[in-house]
């Protein structure tokens, strides 16, 4: 069951995306669908040849559908400020 | 067919194997498979990946439908119980 989800509540997480993006921030809520509730939430995006992109959002509703990976995160690993962007998952 | 795998699936998670894992994004990662379902969610935990996005992960919780394969030791596995399952499902269709 997807309640596995459990101990992820309340902690600082990120998401990937579908469309390559990341998102950062605090689980809140989930449901069966994986359909996601996160605060303070960051959108966190890698573009060719420039640095990391954030933008802040207050809370966050990420349909399930387009989560590819859920994570527990250590807050003290720094992100890459220079990488690939993600690819894109388009599903048939 | 998920649900004709599953059986495999859990008894791969009850023992703790390391399995590699390559999403439909390219991303690969491995870990100590800790949890499966009939839709291939997976909660993995011991990550260790070579991807630069996901650096300092521990555990990670994997939706289903955006994996692409996965990869396992063949000394670990049996497949009596697939080939059993496989076996009556067969039956059943003639």
């Amino acid at each position: 069951m997807v309640s596995t989800l459990d101990q992820f509540v309340e902690r600082e997480i990120y998401v990937i995306s579908t469309d390559g993006r990341q998102y950062q921030g605090i689980l809140k809520g989930f449901d069966q669908a994986v359909n996601l509730i996160v605060s303070q939430c960051k959108l966190i995006s890698w573009n060719q040849d420039c640095p990391r992109d954030e933008i802040d959002c207050q809370i966050m509703i990420i349909r399930g559908d387009t989560v590819v990976l859920l994570g527990l995160k250590d807050p003290a690993m720094e992100l890459p400020d220079i990488a690939d962007p993600i690819p894109q998952i388009i599903h048939t | 067919m998920s649900v004709q795998f599953h059986p495999l699936f859990k008894t791969i998670a009850e023992r703790d194997t390391r399995i590699t894992i390559t999403l439909k994004n390219n991303i690969e990662l491995s870990g100590k498979l800790h949890y499966i379902d009939t839709n291939l969610n997976m909660n993995i935990t011991d990550v260790t990946t070579e991807d630069p996005h996901l650096v300092g992960v521990e555990k990670c919780f994997i939706r289903g439908n955006s994996v692409k394969f996965l990869s396992f030791d063949y000394q670990n596995i049996t497949t009596e119980l697939l080939d059993d399952l496989i076996r009556r499902e067969s039956q059943k269709l003639e």
